[in-house]
């Protein structure tokens, strides 16, 4: 079966500015795909330029077999978007803002109401379809804004950071109606997220986006297992060469190296930074075994007088794997 | 249809926002009421101490007949006569450095004493304010009746005088239903057969006995329609940037709908709203005020005159949002720098005050915003019993003024 998705070097300059840097990637009919980036890092760019609300500089993509430049009418009748923005009427009633989302998308008469009716009870909000939204909860009104996405009943769902203000309840009935829909009626999602254990709980496969780059792509598994049994982070002073090649050799270590240092120069003033030797290193220790790895490099720390300022164990999972990545956290 | 749903979804909203429709339909109903009812002992053109300066070139300076007439003028107290020379006078209308001048040809006296028709020439500049037209107009018409009638009496006082001579004897000539039926045959003779003509070079030339200055609720009534439609246009300009902070436009940008089909249904329904507007104006102002005992405007004189003028206005102003929206840069610029700046140029158009009691030049400057050439249509229809066809120079400016402000909105419009 083709990918009802295929994107070719995807690129979005403002200016000098480039928000997207030629991005490729594909997802496949039925697939819950996630990009997983921190805000900013162009995931809804790229969203954008998929649903036809903003041009591609150069670059292209394939939905459903049409292409975005020349049959975006087409596109637009596969694709359904859920903006990150509450995109709904609040004076309007749930079923008033779904009536009118559906004749946008040439619905009407029977066939409309039916749809709505439907949409209503993926998202659970039948018995307060004719309430105005502005009096629903946060999480009803997040709950709205994907029915409005679902009324035409698209192929391909964008769903733009969907749990953003929402409270756990809420947001375990979105979890389960993106779940219901890609079971039930086997439709492709591409789910974007700063939340990385949304990602890992929906996703079959997921793109990290940073700074409009793709910098790694596959299932969640394969991502997780690069951290082979977790990272060590641990703030050293005099760190050097030899103390590097000594900690990799440790046992359960795979790997140690220099974490990325902050790039902001210090104040003018600040005459203990502008020192010439820094005082503390970020030491980055990959393990096969986390537990072993720490006990030895205790040892080993203790042994050779070394001090330590800081220390933060990170268990395998898709955060440390951006961190590993970037050097900067997900939520930063 | 896609536009049309976006119309209805907008109505929706609009009816479900309190403000919004306290502030379209009540709010001027209110001034209207409010203001009509104070304003009720104004009368225009009556008692005014500033009074409007009329070039005269009187060119039979002699006669006794042009010197009466110009005094019956004066009494008028609408006009401040200034005596000038023709040749100067020519020269200033011909450089548009005069707006209007009154010519009292050489044989006016001569022709009246002979019993025949006098014609004076009220030269215009075309683009003379319609409004003060009106007064001079009036004052004219106002000046040669009360003129005739007195000219008329004095001969008919003569006739009988001759009648006496001629028959001494008989008592009955002076008799009192004698003199009551010689000035009725004069006042007959005065209507049916006017001795003095005014020619205008105008070429909306309205009839004389169609002149009808409004009261001070009838000018209201067109003043806030006008002012209230056109502040109607921040409803647009509100409304298209609300679709943006929502995050609307993005959805529907998504949608199978085109931006200009998206657009246009916005604007549609702002249209239908104003053109709402517009009528719940002119049924309070043509028919309800008369129920607190002020008199009604006479909205019948060309109905679909009045159809197209109010389109075109509403028209005007749906097209006003747009650039609104386009320039702004926040919703509380809309509404609150928008609002001030409308209401100046309301006032600036002679929403409030009419323009003819405006100082010299500034009415000139009034005719930069679209207010102006709504007052100036409305007021054709209404109490210069001009028509269609003599008010098309207005509806054209407005049809430009709409589409600069939605040729410049679609063009500096950005839906995110």
């Amino acid at each position: 079966m083709p990918p009802i998705l295929e994107v070719d070097h995807l690129v979005k300059k403002y200016g000098d500015f480039e928000a997207v840097k030629g991005i490729s990637f594909t997802v496949d009919e039925g697939e819950i795909f996630g990009l997983l980036g921190p805000n900013g890092a162009g995931k809804t760019q790229t969203i954008s330029m998929l649903t036809g609300v903003i041009e591609p500089t150069s670059g292209t993509a394939k939905i459903g077999g049409y292409d975005i430049h020349t049959d975006m009418d087409e596109v637009k009748k596969i694709n359904g978007l859920v903006p990150q923005d509450l995109a709904l009427y609040p004076t309007l009633s749930a079923r008033s803002n779904l009536n009118f989302f559906g004749r946008i998308y040439g619905l009407g008469g029977k066939e409309l109401k039916e749809r709505v009716a439907d949409v209503l009870n993926v998202v659970a909000l039948t018995e307060r379809a004719d309430q105005a939204v502005e009096k629903y909860s946060g999480g009803m009104k997040r709950r709205v804004n994907i029915a409005a996405g679902l009324v035409h009943q698209p192929r391909l769902l964008f769903l733009d950071e969907p749990t953003v203000g929402v409270d756990p309840q809420s947001r375990n009935q979105i979890f389960e109606s993106v779940q219901q829909l890609n079971r039930e009626r086997d439709m492709s999602i591409i789910y974007t997220s700063h939340y990385m254990e949304e990602v890992e709980l929906l996703c079959n496969r997921v793109a990290i986006i940073d700074e409009g780059e793709i910098i790694a792509l596959d299932t969640i598994k394969n991502l997780i297992a690069m951290l082979g049994g977790g990272v060590i982070q641990i703030g050293l002073t005099q760190v050097d060469e030899t103390t590097l090649a000594e900690l990799t050799a440790l046992q359960g270590v795979q790997q140690a190296s220099l974490a990325p240092q902050p790039t902001t120069l210090p104040a003018e003033d600040d005459q203990e930074a502008l020192e010439p030797e820094r005082k503390h290193d970020m030491v980055k220790i990959e393990c096969e075994d986390s537990q072993q790895a720490l006990v030895s490099l205790i040892s080993y720390l203790n042994e050779n007088d070394l001090n330590i300022s800081s220390m933060e164990i990170l268990e395998p999972n898709l955060e440390s794997v951006f961190l590993h990545l970037t050097g900067k956290k997900l939520r930063e | 249809m896609k536009a049309i749903s976006v119309t209805r979804k907008d109505l929706q909203v609009f009816i479900r926002d309190r403000g919004a429709v306290f502030m379209l339909f009540l709010l001027p109903f209110a001034f209207i009421l409010v203001l009509s009812v104070v304003g009720q002992g104004i009368e225009f053109g009556a008692e005014s101490e500033d009074l409007l300066p009329l070039v005269v070139v009187n060119n039979d300076p002699q006669g006794e007949a042009a010197q009466d007439y110009l005094a019956a003028l004066e009494d008028t107290h609408t006009i401040e006569i200034i005596e000038e020379e023709q040749g100067d006078v020519e020269k200033r209308l011909n450089d548009a450095l005069l707006g209007q001048a009154l010519f009292i040809p050489a044989d006016f006296s001569a022709d009246l004493d002979a019993g025949d028709q006098a014609t004076l020439e009220l030269r215009l500049h075309p683009q003379y304010d319609q409004a003060k037209v009106m007064v001079i107009e009036r004052a004219l018409v106002q000046a040669s009746r009360e003129f005739l009638m007195m000219q008329y009496l004095n001969q008919g006082l003569e006739q009988m005088r001759e009648m006496q001579a001629a028959n001494p004897g008989a008592d009955e000539t002076f008799s009192e239903e004698r003199i009551r039926q010689q000035i009725e045959t004069q006042q007959v003779m005065a209507d049916e057969r006017p001795l003095i003509v005014v020619e205008e070079t105008t070429p909306a030339k309205p009839d004389e006995e169609e002149l009808n200055l409004p009261t001070f609720g009838q000018h209201i009534v067109v003043g806030m329609a006008v002012l209230f439609v056109f502040l109607g246009a921040m409803n647009t300009a509100v409304s298209l940037f609300r679709e943006k902070s929502l995050g609307s436009f993005r959805r529907l940008m998504a949608a199978p709908i085109s931006k200009s089909a998206l657009l246009f249904g916005k604007l549609l329904a702002n249209f239908v709203l104003s053109t709402a507007q517009i009528v719940v104006i002119l049924i309070t102002g043509g028919f309800l005020i008369q129920f607190i005992g002020v008199e009604p405007l006479d909205i019948t004189n060309d109905p679909l005159g009045l159809v197209v003028v109010s389109l075109v206005i509403a028209l005007c102003a749906t097209s006003l949002g747009i650039f609104i929206a386009a320039l702004a840069k926040t919703e509380k610029q809309v509404s609150g720098l928008g609002s001030v700046l409308l209401f100046m140029a309301g006032l600036l158009a002679g929403s409030f005050v009419p323009l003819f009691m405006f100082p010299e030049g500034l009415d000139n400057i009034a005719r930069v915003v679209p207010h102006y050439w709504a007052n100036q249509a409305y007021y054709g229809l209404f109490f210069r019993g001009q028509t269609l066809l003599d008010i098309w120079q207005y509806i054209a400016m407005l049809l430009l003024f709409s589409l600069i402000f939605y040729g410049v909105g679609l063009w500096r419009f950005r839906y995110e």
